[in-house]
């Protein structure tokens, strides 16, 4: 069976295009905007929060107008040998406890970290808030170094 | 707003970068967003407010 030049230029154009037919699609804004309402008008340097996880290591966050690192309930990320200093008010906050019942309920880990010379406090751990901190150094806060 | 943002399962490698002066959280990790953050300077977020 042969083909007719337009049954051919069809075929042709046909198979260029699939391939673009998943690229346009839009990306999911609405959700964006909605979640974005959920950080309540605070900043932090670095926020984590409905079930964040991620390592971050050797960072050096500060001088953020909120907490540098902040981490809501039921995440967990874990934080090692960064330096977290100069934050406004403080170093990191560790705040909510989740529902152990919940699927993928964890806790944050705060591991070898350099935490000093926050406005208020190194590190704030509250309602229920569980993280592992093991082997940090916290100095200099200029109100806490933990609370 | 924000610097960068991680979710929806997202991962990836942020390594050695400036992320700074954003209006919002730098780095914004939710909803299973699981990166590897790595040797970056983080800094001068420049809302106000906290709890």
């Amino acid at each position: 069976m042969t083909l007719t030049q337009a049954q051919a230029q069809a075929q042709a154009q046909a198979l260029t295009l699939t391939p673009t037919l998943p690229l346009p699609l839009p990306l999911p804004l609405p959700l964006t905007l909605t979640l974005t309402l959920t950080s309540g008008g605070r900043s932090a340097g670095v926020l984590v929060f409905e079930f964040g996880r991620g390592t971050f290591a050797d960072n050096d966050i500060h001088d953020n107008r909120g907490w540098n690192v902040e981490v809501r309930r039921n995440s967990c990320p874990t934080f090692e040998r960064n330096k977290v200093h100069g934050g406004h008010p403080g170093g990191f906050y560790c705040h909510g406890d989740g529902d152990e019942g919940d699927e993928g309920y964890c806790l944050p880990t705060l591991d070898h970290n350099e935490v000093y010379a926050n406005a208020k406090a190194a590190m704030r751990v509250y309602d229920y808030g569980k993280p592992t901190v093991t082997a940090n150094r916290i100095y200099d806060g200029r109100r806490a170094g933990a609370y | 707003m924000g610097g960068v943002w991680v979710y929806k399962e997202a991962g990836g490698l942020f390594e050695d970068n400036d992320i700074y002066a954003n209006a919002k959280a730098a780095v914004r990790v939710y909803d299973y967003g699981n990166p590897t953050v790595t040797a970056n300077r983080i800094y001068g977020g420049r809302s106000a407010g906290a709890s």
